[in-house]
């Protein structure tokens, strides 16, 4: 059982962290190509496109992978609750409160920014979301590792 | 009035006094072998109720286990 529960905290971690890196190379070229327009050229909308794709494929396959896990701890609620427990809470709500400060900051950048540059409400909104939640995960995954 | 640093355990010697592995207590608990680990180390602070099942588990009173560090200094 302690065996399981150390591999499974190693699964974990692993798919959080596939997941991190398919949504932040998923969603940062989708929004750069947004922003850009006109003005990227058509090879390199067109290469980053196919990167956005793959990361998107890449993305839902790790989603599907994490909601197996909690599928399959849904039957299991002494390692559920191994899995979950104190020190995985506190981790959690320092990267949650991490990430609600990297929005503020970011917003605050991009507030700035907007003096000098015209930025749409979309892209600070779609940009905000992905900050929020890469920094949220990241921090979980740099609190985690105890 | 010595202001408090930090709170100290002598959680691996205990748990090495029985011959128990960090997942093994770790089992007893309900906790990760990482929470034993970071608790033996000082990273992590355990709640009230972690550290009362810890000591329930090694057979000795809470205050054996864990005991308040000062930094030295007074008020």
């Amino acid at each position: 059982m302690e065996d399981r529960i150390d591999a499974m905290e190693r699964m974990r971690r692993r798919m959080l962290a596939g997941f991190l890196v398919a949504f932040v190379a998923w969603q940062v070229p989708t929004i750069v190509r947004e922003a850009a327009g006109a003005w990227m050229p058509p090879g390199i909308a067109g290469a980053s496109a196919v990167l956005a794709a793959l990361a998107a494929i890449i993305w839902i396959a790790y989603s599907l992978r994490l909601w197996r896990l909690q599928r399959q701890l849904a039957h299991e609620p002494a390692m559920a609750e191994a899995l979950d427990d104190e020190r995985v809470k506190e981790a959690r709500s320092r990267a949650l409160a991490f990430g609600f400060w990297a929005l503020l900051v970011y917003l605050a950048m991009v507030r700035l920014a907007a003096f000098l540059l015209e930025i749409s409400a979309a892209t600070v909104a779609q940009s905000g979301l992905v900050v929020a939640a890469a920094a949220a995960i990241g921090a979980f995954l740099v609190y985690d590792r105890g | 009035m010595a202001s408090i640093d930090r709170l100290g355990n002598r959680l691996k010697v205990l748990r090495a006094e029985r011959d128990l592995t960090q997942a093994e207590l770790a089992r007893h608990v309900g906790v990760t072998r990482k929470t034993i680990n970071t608790v033996e180390n000082g990273v992590f602070v355990p709640s009230t109720v972690l550290a009362l099942a810890l000591s329930r588990q090694l057979g000795v009173p809470v205050e054996e286990i864990f005991y308040l560090v000062d930094d030295g200094s007074s008020a």
